[in-house]
Formats: structure tokens, C-alpha cells, sequence
């Protein structure tokens, strides 16, 4: 017995591991926690599945905060000791949001171990690649006079003792083993606390083999010295089994109202090949989504035109996605939680654009300990460092910058006709900081993001000879971001965000066209969330955004979609300087509604456009009702259906007096989504959507020579998404989504709706994640996409003063190119070393050198035609390391 | 952004499209106009100007090329669409239902329509003179060189045109159909379209853009080659060569051919910028010169090549055909305000 301070209380029954490895022998019933988030327990699950099986794969939550309980002092004075048995419901976010008493110690010690463990924090354990609220059982001991880590061993006073302690980490991530036995050959057993440590009290000198053998981890033997009168330190690391996850109890999912929210774990998208491990290029894989040609970084979304989509971080506006639209995404994936995708029929949250969303939401930053990750592949490096900071707060810095610009100069031929006077090369960079004390969070993020590029064209253009000298381009935002969330009540949830910053949009080529805009962006959310009964939640909130600048432009007016421009030499430029102020402020409003296996979710929101001063109010109503359900009251039939109403404003260009027509007005959608959710087994999941879009008040090409362009365009895209998913397991996951559609526009004064320009009939993408070995991991996507529309060239006119062919266009869109297709594959193979993992892969796209056809090029005269194919075969590579 | 990218790796090489088998424009298998000259190139609405065809025809190279009788057609409009319209004529009778394909109009097209015509009828001009007005001045000729009389085009001559377009302009500005201001003094562009070929073998159509231009009148004089020539990797000038041997080419120009004229300065808005007496402020800037290169036969280097600011680029490499024969060459200088001048260059290629 060495200890008689009042120790802090060892943890040996927080045996999530130990729990669910056998069995869940201590788990019991859980109780009604109440509410619709929660709505439902299951006993403990079996433990993890093996492979090939149909169980859930779980991510048991980390104790990532343990805070000491205050010892009931009369029983520390009588040196009385307990255990109380505690059932912790761990939300989604880690905490924990209820500790119930399953075994009382004595009403002193249980409302100790309570008020401790309630401000417990964890990692939210994932089940099937989500974040799932659960629950655990945990076992508060308090003694006085020992610590339960310690065994004492019986003790031979003739023989010489000495002390055997350490600690277990896992290889790699060096986080904390919990829970863990550790034997020694004699049977003697110690158990790891919160921070992996353990101990073992006079022991007699001499060797011991040590063991730790549990089903999580690979097994570990080894010898040691105790050594008389001394302690003998050890540090053992342990890998993790392949995919080896503990069963937890799942009482509750993040509520999914809408028609169509799909969303996608950082697990899923760092090894989907083809995207190269980024977040928001995996997007273009769900369906609904189109190809975008040349592997290019639009999002166009249930056939709607790429303006009318949006990706916001923590649902605020970002102008830019993408380094140089699309090579990669100006936010780093791994500091990305998780992203929502609304293919359409989102909620009122959410307005300004008529087509699809992509809410990407920034992960905390992880508190256990430092934390540091390294990326390097054939475009950029990236590095990555996050931790705690102080008690509450944590961290993380980031930044990527892109080589391009040190590569090429020996990939570019000597003769190439360009001299790049600053290669192209981005960078982006991320500081956060991230606090809680007690229902309050505050968030303060820093981000940007730069793209440069600058050329000079040593001779004219081949098409165009207008377009030769200096083209540069420069793309530059950065916002401050500020969010502070409260828990007023347990049933009043407030937060205030708000993001501030700098977009600027530079380009020139030459003197023909400039192009610079240079502006602050100030968006405003203030939502707030009443539950006010079991059955019906309110959520409402502002949502306000500003724009103010100033705007220089020399250019002709850009075509719009499905109209085609002759070249630029015979364009006539317009020019304009000005400052500009948008103001848009946004009401919304939202019940949620739970009428017994219905659920419901009406909303309403109000967006106001004060440049085009014009208002638009937009119903909507989503709902889903559990037709069948399983033995836990889980539906596994699920029909769902959806309609509303979206509004956004045209682009600034179009209700420019110059560029555009000032009298236009918000453009208008209507959406209406059908369907069902089948839970074919616990592992794959059958999603099938039907949709109809109809657009109106579109602004488009206008009839009358007098303006350029007017609301007079409509639109109507209907069809269908299907999407067959086999959720993350152990060794698998992957996906078949499939999108039947028909996109189709008509501009004002036509009689008859046309393509539009990006319209897929067929999109399937069919992509799956093996993981070989705990080392190899293998990965494939193959492709198979209706070729976009074209607009048919036949013939041209000769403009002999600009030495231009300018061509005479058929129906526009009357054409298609044939279909695409393509297989990409994806190898990974990881290092695990003490405290660091190495992993390195090999992408290579387009594996079988399908020459697709992304267009049509013709000759000068427009009298000869060919495919336009697009990337060959390209292997690229990547390391990543992380500790 | 993408595209500056894509355009950029493009021009470096690294990426690209599969147009090997199309044919560049440097390369002439067929009669083609490769320019309308204009004298004068920048003429005054008192003018009358003369423009000429520059085209290539095969027969003058090989006399037993297919050929058949040659054909121009000249359509001169008053009014034009632009290039967004493929230059055809503004003819507001047709958005009436009136027009000469007979077209039903949309409801957008009558009303546009009316507003020039109403306009039209307070200036005393009824639709069936309007009618007139509009149309376009076509004329059919053997030869490929026709004049125009820019004090009568469309009865009322360019300063009559100019006029009108200001009076139906609602606030007095003449605009272009692109919006932009139109100034006399700028230049007031009268579209010419031709079509032009051999009978039963090929058309090209082709569009002329001469720029009216009421200001101080100096400097429009056509730019004019001095030489050209071809020479071989010892440097000696030679008259051909054997196949696919490469060449260089080299050409002067007259001095003088890129002159220095007045331009008007415009502000950040696109307005032109006027002194305190309301005169249009110029500066002075030398016009550059861009030369486009063609051949009957073998392969160009670069199909354009410039002198400006930046590059004098007045050679080329020319790599000769595979097969023996004539092969001839052209190159085409342009300085940017309507002034062309052509040269030629006749090569043999001979068995090695």
C-alpha cells in the first residue's frame, strides 16, 4: 500500500473494450432518454462483427476529458470506499448529455460520480461512418488508499521488491489505451486508466513476462527486469486489429428530415479514388451530381446550371471552392467533420440558390494532444497542427502550397510558345481556435486562399490572334469567422455566427480584357432552436448577407448558358467602374413536427434583394414516415416526399445597366422530391429518389434586341437518383449511385425547350474500398456518363479585319459527344511506427486510356471536326504522414 | 479561372486535343479569301471607298486544278446585328411579320420593331421607306472589287445613318447592339459581307468591317511589304528546294506601314473622355502589325506571327512539301485599322 492522499479515482470499470469484449455482461437496458433526437435504445450490440458479417461497424468514443470527482468527505474521513455504476449518454458531439445511476455507491458517492462524469468529454463514437449518439456504461470506484491501477502483489518479505509501471498507447496515434488488462505470467492483473497508465506494486525482483492480450489490439508479450528497490518503466505500443471497433449502444442518429441529405465521413472520402482524398471533389460522386468535363470542380446539381449551387462552410458563403476551379479544394479535408449534401428540397436554413447545397462543417480541433499531420503529392504539400491549448480550448494551424510552379519549368518544352512569369501556384491557409466551458462553445477561425497564375503568350492565339501577350489571374479571399453556441435551457439552443472578409477576382489579358473585382463579404446567422414538447421543435433564424466593393471591368458581355459567342476579336468590349453594396437579408422559420411514425417539417423562409428591391417568400414542407420497422423502432422503410420553393438573386453582371438588364428580379425554382429509404441488411442501405425542378423567372438571353437579358427563361429538370450503399465496415464500402435525368431550358421567344448544356441522361458511379491487409488498402471507381450536349458548328463566316473565322452555330445543344467512361484506381499502404504512421498511395485515373470525348474541336473554318478527349492515363502519388 | 489554366497548359503543350488530322489554317487547299483590302482603309463619311478581294485560287498555281466560274455577291448593310447575329442586316420589317422569310415574330421582336418604326414615322419616315432604309445594298460582280459611296449608303449616307441612330436612341447616344457607344469620330462600322467562290466547287463567306471614320483624317494608308524571301540553314536566299527541307522566312516592311494615329482615350466606364471645350482628348499610339502566314503546301511554324510592343516576329520557318512541285506562300499584314497588304512568294520543290 503506497497511496494515502485521496487519489484521483481510477477508472477500471470504464472497460468499454473490456464491456463490449465480453459481451456487454454489464450493459442493461437503456432507459427512455426522452426527445426526438433520442428518441429510442437498443440493448448493447454483440460484439464487433466479424468480417463479411452484416453488423454495424462502431468507433467506440475515447475519454478524451476525465474530470476527478470531489471525494464525499465524511466517507474519505472513514476511509469508506464505492462504486457507482453510471450509464452515460455520449452525444454526437462527445459530450455527455445524461448520467443515470445503474448501481448506486451510496447517495454521496452517486451524486459525485454524476456531477464528474457529466462533464466528461469523448470522441462521439461513429457508427457506420457517422457520428452516433450512445451510450456506455462506466464504473466510478473511489478509494481512498488505493489506486486502482496499482496491484499490489502478496509480498515476501524475504525477497527484494521493486515497482513495475508504464504506460499502453496505441501504435501510431500514440492516444491512450483505456481499459486495457495487463498480466503478468503469474496471473497478476493491472488495468489502464484514462491516460493508458498502469502499475504494479512490489513485485519481486527478477524478470516477468508481460502480456497484454485483448481483442482490439494485436497481442503483446514481453520481458522486463524489475529491479529490487526501483521502478521499472515501460512504454508498450499496440496496433490496432484490422477494422476492430467494440459494440456500443446506438440510442439515437442525427435527425434526418430532409428528402435527400447524404452525407459522407472524412473515413469515406480520404480513399474514394480519383478525388485524391478531397472532400468536396467526392461530391461529384452521389447522385444527382454531373460529370464535370476535364475532372473540372463545378457542382452541378440536379441539371442546374453550376451558379445555382452552393458549398458553404458552416453554412456560410465562400466564393471560391476550388484552387484554380478545381484541382483541389481550398479547404483542407481533414479539418473537416463531415459533408452534408442537398441534391434539393433542403430546409429553410438554407436559401439564396435554386439548386443543390454542400455543407461542408469544420471538425473541433482534437483536445487529447498535439497532433500533426504532413501531405505531399504531385500539386501541393500541406502540413497540419492541432491540439489543446488550455483547459477548454483547442487549436489547429494549416497550410497548403501548391509546386507547380517549381515543376514545370522542367516538364515545359524549351520551344513551348509560353513564358510563365509566375507559374501557376496556389496556396490556402487555417488557424482555429475552439473553446467550451460548460453549455457555451465559441469558435474562432481564420481561413484563406490565394491562386495566382501569370503567362506571357509568345505569338497570337491560333484562334484568336486578339488573345497574345500578358494574361494573368489572381484569386484571393480570406474571412474571419465567429461563432458562439449556447445551451440556455435544455430545450433553448442558441447560435450566433458570423464571417467577414475579402473576395477579390483579378483578370487580364492583355489590354483586350480586365477584369477586377474587389469586395468585403459580411454574412450573419443567428438561429435558435426551442423544443416545446416531445413532439415539436422550432427552429428559426436570421440569415444576412452583405457585399460591398468596387468593380472595374473591361470585357464583353458573357454568353449565357446555351448561347454560343462568336471569338473575341469581334466582340465588342464594355467597360464599367463602380462600387457596389448588396444587402440580403433572410428570414427563416422551421417546425418540426413528430406525429408518431410521421415526421414532419414545415418551413417558410423570406429573402430580400435590396439592389433588385424584390422579395421572394418560399414555403416548404419535407416530410418521412417509418412504414416498416425494425425490432428497435427503427425504421427500415422509409417513404419520404418533399416540395418548396427557392429563390436567388442573378449574378451581379446581369442586373448591371452595362452588362445586364437592372430591371430583372430574383430568379425562382419549384422543387418537388418522392421516395424511399430501404435497410436491405444493417450494412447496405437502398436510397431511391424521384424528383421534379421547375425553374421560372430564370434570367436568360432576352427576345428583344432592346435588352440583353430578361426573366423570361424556364427551365424543368425531372428524373431520378437511386443510390445503393454499403456503409463503412472493416475491410469495405462503397457505392453504386445512379441518376436517370433530363435537364432542359427555355429562353424567352423560343417555342420549344432545348437541352441544357451540362444534361446527363445516365450518370453511374460505381466505386468500392477494400482494405487488403491492416497495411493495403485497395480502391476503384469506374464511370459511365451520357456524353454532354453540343451545339453543332456548320460552317463560319471569315471576319478578314480580326483574321477570325466566327462560325455559324446550329440548335443549340441539338448534338451530344459520346458516352464517357472510365476506371480509377487507388492503392494505399500505411506504415504504423510508435509514434508516427506513414501512409503513401498511387492514384492512377483512367486506368484502361479510354480517349473520352469531352467536346468537339474544329478546324479554323469550322468545315472539320474531331472528339475533344480528355486526360489520358495519369498515375500520381502521395505521402502522408501523421502523429 | 480554369479556363486561364487550361488555356495556359494548352499553349505550354501539356494538355491538348486530338486535332492532328484537321486542317490548320496556314494550310490552303482551296480557293480562299484571305483578305478584303480597302482603299482607303479608315476612309471619311465623304469618301468613297474601293474594296478589293485578296483570295487565293488554285488554278493559279496548278492550271489543272478543279475550277469553275468565279462569283461575288456583296450585301452592304446600313445597319448590321454584329457578329452575335452572324452580321446580318438589322431589317425591322421582318419583326413586323413583313420581313422576306416571313417569319412569325415574337411578341419581343414586334415591340422592339415598333420603337424603331414609331421613332422612324416622328421623323417623318413611313415603314415602307424605313423599308428601304434598312436594306441591304447587294450587288453581284464578276470581279471581285466593288466601291462604295459613303454619302449614299443607305440614301442617307453615313452621317445620315448616324443621325438616325442617334434620334432612336431614347437618350440620343448611338450604341452598338453590344452597347457601346458609337462616335463618328471613333469609327462607324459598315458591315460588307461576300460571298464569293467558284460556281459549284466552294463559297466563302466572308465580312468586311470598314470603319468611317470622321476625325483628322491623317495616316490611312495601307501598309506595304518590301520583301520577302525565303532562306536556306546557310543563310542564302533561294527560290525553292528539295523536299521537306526546312527553310526560313524573312519579309520587311515599307517604312511607314505601321503608323501613328489618334486615339480616343476612354474612362474607367467606358465614356470618352472630353477637354473642357467638350473636344474628344487623344493620344497618340503606332499601330502593330500582324502578319498571317499560308502556303499551298509543306508546313508553317507559326500561322500568325506580330510586331508590337512587346515582339517583332517578321520571320517564320517553313519546312517545304513532300512532293516535288510549285508550292507558293502568303502572308497577310494587318495594322489593326482596316489596312491590309499581301505578298507572295512563289518556291519550287525539286527531286533531291
Amino acid at each position: 500500500m503506497t497511496s494515502s492522499s485521496r487519489t484521483r479515482a481510477a477508472i477500471p470499470s470504464f472497460l468499454l473494450t473490456f464491456l463490449f469484449a465480453t459481451g456487454g455482461a454489464l450493459a442493461q437496458d437503456a432507459p427512455d432518454v426522452g426527445g426526438d433526437e433520442l428518441p429510442e435504445a437498443r440493448p448493447p450490440a454483440p460484439p464487433a462483427a466479424a468480417p463479411g458479417t452484416a453488423e454495424p461497424v462502431v468507433v467506440p468514443p475515447e475519454l478524451t476529458k476525465f474530470v476527478e470527482a470531489e471525494y464525499p468527505p465524511e466517507a474519505f474521513a472513514k476511509g469508506e470506499g464505492a462504486d457507482v455504476l453510471l450509464r452515460l449518454t455520449i452525444s454526437d458531439t462527445g459530450a455527455v448529455d445524461e448520467a443515470i445511476v445503474v448501481e448506486s455507491g451510496g447517495e454521496a458517492f452517486d451524486t459525485a460520480a454524476t456531477n464528474a462524469a457529466m462533464l466528461f468529454e469523448f470522441t462521439p463514437a461513429v457508427i457506420d461512418g457517422q457520428p452516433t449518439p450512445v451510450q456506455i456504461q462506466y464504473r466510478y470506484r473511489f478509494e481512498v488508499k488505493q489506486e486502482s491501477t496499482r496491484v499490489e502483489v502478496p509480498v515476501d518479505e524475504a525477497r527484494p521488491t521493486g515497482d513495475l509501471g508504464g504506460v499502453a498507447l496505441e501504435k501510431g496515434t500514440r492516444a491512450p489505451l483505456v481499459g486495457v488488462v495487463v498480466r503478468l505470467a503469474d496471473g497478476t492483473e493491472a488495468i489502464t486508466d484514462a491516460q493508458g497508465v498502469f502499475r504494479f506494486e512490489k513485485l519481486p525482483a527478477g524478470p516477468v513476462v508481460v502480456t497484454i492480450d485483448d481483442p482490439t489490439w494485436y497481442a503483446l508479450e514481453d520481458d522486463e527486469e524489475v529491479v529490487a528497490g526501483k521502478l521499472t518503466e515501460v512504454k508498450y505500443y499496440l496496433e490496432r486489429k484490422s477494422g476492430d471497433g467494440a459494440s456500443i449502444t446506438v440510442v439515437g442518429r442525427r435527425v434526418q428530415k430532409e428528402v435527400a441529405r447524404r452525407t459522407l465521413t472524412m473515413e469515406e472520402i480520404r480513399k474514394i479514388p480519383g478525388t485524391q482524398g478531397d472532400a468536396l471533389k467526392v461530391i461529384q460522386n452521389l447522385p444527382g451530381v454531373a460529370r464535370i468535363p476535364f475532372g473540372g470542380g463545378a457542382l452541378i446539381i440536379r441539371g442546374s446550371n453550376p451558379g445555382d449551387s452552393a458549398a458553404v462552410i458552416n453554412r456560410h458563403f465562400v466564393p471560391l471552392v476550388f484552387h484554380f476551379g478545381g484541382l483541389r479544394s481550398v479547404f483542407p479535408s481533414e479539418l473537416l467533420e463531415d459533408i452534408d449534401f442537398y441534391p434539393g428540397n433542403f430546409g429553410a436554413e438554407f436559401g439564396r440558390y435554386t439548386g443543390g447545397i454542400v455543407d461542408a462543417r469544420i471538425r473541433r480541433p482534437r483536445e487529447d494532444r498535439l497532433h500533426g499531420r504532413f501531405e505531399a503529392d504531385v500539386f501541393d504539400a500541406g502540413v497540419l497542427l492541432e491540439g489543446p491549448l488550455h483547459e477548454g480550448a483547442t487549436f489547429a494551424i494549416a497550410g497548403r502550397r501548391s509546386y507547380i510552379d517549381a515543376i514545370l519549368p522542367f516538364v515545359l518544352p524549351d520551344d513551348a510558345p509560353i513564358d510563365f512569369t509566375v507559374a501557376p501556384r496556389y496556396y490556402d491557409y487555417q488557424a482555429l481556435y475552439d473553446y467550451k466551458k460548460g453549455d457555451h462553445r465559441l469558435r474562432l477561425y481564420f481561413l484563406g486562399s490565394d491562386d495566382k497564375l501569370e503567362f506571357l503568350l509568345e505569338q497570337p492565339a491560333n484562334g484568336d490572334p486578339s488573345i497574345r501577350g500578358t494574361l494573368e489571374n489572381e484569386t484571393y479571399f480570406n474571412r474571419l469567422y465567429l461563432a458562439w453556441n449556447a445551451a440556455f435551457t435544455d430545450d433553448v439552443d442558441h447560435e450566433f455566427s458570423l464571417a467577414a472578409g475579402q473576395n477579390q477576382l483579378y483578370f487580364a489579358a492583355a489590354d483586350q480584357i480586365f477584369f477586377l473585382v474587389d469586395g468585403w463579404i459580411v454574412t450573419l446567422r443567428d438561429d435558435l432552436e426551442v423544443r416545446l414538447s416531445e413532439r415539436i421543435k422550432l427552429r428559426t433564424g436570421l440569415d444576412v448577407e452583405a457585399f460591398f466593393g468596387s468593380l472595374n471591368i473591361k470585357a464583353p458581355v458573357p454568353p449565357k448558358e446555351g448561347q454560343q459567342s462568336p471569338p473575341l476579336a469581334e466582340r465588342e468590349v464594355l467597360q464599367i467602374k463602380e462600387d457596389f453594396f448588396f444587402l440580403n437579408p433572410s428570414p427563416w422559420v422551421e417546425l418540426e413536427l413528430k406525429l408518431g411514425d410521421l415526421f414532419l417539417v414545415p418551413g417558410f423562409r423570406a429573402d430580400y434583394d435590396k439592389v433588385l428591391d424584390d422579395w421572394a417568400f418560399d414555403p416548404r414542407l419535407s416530410g418521412r414516415y417509418d412504414l416498416v420497422k425494425d425490432e428497435e423502432g427503427k425504421g427500415t422503410t422509409v417513404l419520404k416526399a418533399g416540395a418548396g420553393l427557392y429563390s436567388q438573386r442573378p449574378t451581379p453582371d446581369e442586373s448591371d445597366d452595362v452588362f445586364g438588364n437592372p430591371d430583372i428580379g430574383l430568379e425562382h425554382s419549384l422543387h418537388v422530391s418522392a421516395g424511399f429509404e430501404q435497410r436491405l441488411t444493417s450494412a447496405i442501405d437502398l436510397d431511391v429518389v424521384g424528383f421534379y425542378k421547375y425553374l421560372y423567372d430564370s434570367v436568360g438571353p432576352s427576345a428583344d434586341p432592346g435588352e440583353r437579358v430578361n426573366n423570361g427563361t424556364l427551365g424543368r429538370i425531372y428524373g431520378m437518383e437511386v443510390l445503393l450503399r454499403h456503409n463503412l465496415r472493416e475491410r469495405f464500402f462503397g457505392w453504386i449511385s445512379y441518376t436517370l435525368m433530363r435537364s432542359e431550358r427555355k429562353d424567352d421567344g423560343e417555342d420549344d425547350y432545348r437541352l441544357f448544356t451540362l444534361d446527363q441522361t445516365h450518370i453511374l458511379t460505381m466505386l468500392g474500398q477494400y482494405k487488403l491487409t491492416s497495411q493495403w488498402e485497395i480502391g476503384l471507381r469506374w464511370r459511365y456518363v451520357t456524353g454532354n450536349p453540343q451545339t453543332p458548328r456548320q460552317g463560319a463566316v471569315y471576319a478578314v479585319d480580326s483574321d477570325v473565322y466566327v462560325p455559324y452555330f446550329g440548335s443549340s445543344n441539338s448534338e451530344r459527344v459520346d458516352a464517357f467512361h472510365q476506371l480509377d484506381l487507388r492503392v494505399d499502404r500505411r506504415w504504423v511506427y510508435e509514434a508516427w504512421i506513414l501512409t503513401a498511395y498511387l492514384e492512377i485515373q483512367n486506368v484502361y486510356n479510354r480517349a473520352n470525348p469531352e467536346g468537339i474541336t474544329y478546324n479554323f473554318d469550322s468545315t472539320q471536326s474531331a472528339p475533344l478527349t480528355g486526360l489520358p492515363i495519369i498515375p500520381s502519388f502521395g505521402l502522408r504522414g501523421e502523429f | 479561372m480554369k479556363a486561364t489554366l487550361a488555356l495556359a497548359l494548352a499553349a505550354a503543350g501539356l494538355v491538348g486535343c486530338d486535332s492532328r488530322d484537321l486542317q490548320s489554317r496556314s494550310e490552303i487547299l482551296e480557293y480562299r479569301v484571305l483578305a478584303i483590302r480597302a482603299d482607303i482603309p479608315e476612309p471619311s463619311p465623304d469618301d468613297t471607298a474601293t474594296l478589293t478581294v485578296v483570295e487565293h485560287d488554285p488554278a493559279d498555281v496548278d492550271p489543272e486544278a478543279e475550277t469553275g466560274s468565279p462569283f461575288y455577291v456583296w450585301e452592304i448593310c446600313p445597319f448590321s446585328l454584329g457578329s452575335l447575329a452572324q452580321y446580318d442586316c438589322l431589317d425591322p420589317l421582318q419583326a413586323t411579320g413583313a420581313g422576306p422569310d416571313g417569319s412569325a415574330p415574337t411578341p419581343e421582336q414586334q415591340q422592339a420593331a415598333g420603337r424603331v418604326i414609331a421613332t422612324l414615322a416622328e421623323l417623318g419616315v413611313s415603314p415602307q421607306e424605313a423599308a428601304g432604309l434598312f436594306a441591304p445594298d447587294i450587288r453581284q460582280t464578276a470581279e471581285g472589287t466593288i466601291t462604295i459611296d459613303l454619302e449614299t449608303v443607305g440614301g442617307v449616307g453615313i452621317r445620315g445613318l448616324y443621325a438616325l441612330c442617334q434620334a432612336i436612341a431614347s437618350d440620343g447616344v448611338c450604341r452598338s447592339f453590344e452597347g457601346q457607344v458609337v462616335l463618328l469620330e471613333e469609327g462607324w462600322n459598315l458591315y460588307v459581307k461576300l460571298y464569293s467562290g467558284r460556281e459549284g466547287v466552294v463559297r466563302n463567306d466572308t465580312v468586311k468591317v470598314l470603319k468611317v471614320r470622321d476625325f483628322d483624317g491623317r495616316n490611312r494608308a495601307n501598309p506595304a511589304f518590301a520583301t520577302l524571301e525565303a532562306f536556306d540553314a546557310s543563310g542564302a536566299a533561294v527560290t525553292g528546294g528539295v523536299p521537306e527541307q526546312k527553310l526560313t522566312l524573312k519579309l520587311t516592311m515599307v517604312g511607314g506601314s505601321a503608323e501613328t494615329y489618334p486615339a480616343i482615350q476612354y474612362d474607367d466606364n467606358g465614356q470618352p473622355v472630353r477637354d473642357a471645350d467638350g473636344a474628344l482628348v487623344t493620344e497618340e499610339e503606332t499601330e502593330e502589325l500582324l502578319y498571317s502566314w499560308y502556303a499551298t503546301g509543306g508546313n508553317i511554324d507559326r500561322s500568325r506571327t506580330v510586331t508590337d510592343d512587346l515582339f517583332d516576329q517578321r520571320e517564320n520557318e517553313f519546312t517545304l512539301p513532300e512532293e516535288p512541285g510549285p508550292v507558293r506562300l502568303y502572308v497577310i499584314a494587318r495594322d489593326g485599322r482596316g489596312g491590309f497588304a499581301v505578298r507572295s512568294l512563289d518556291l519550287q520543290v525539286s527531286e533531291p
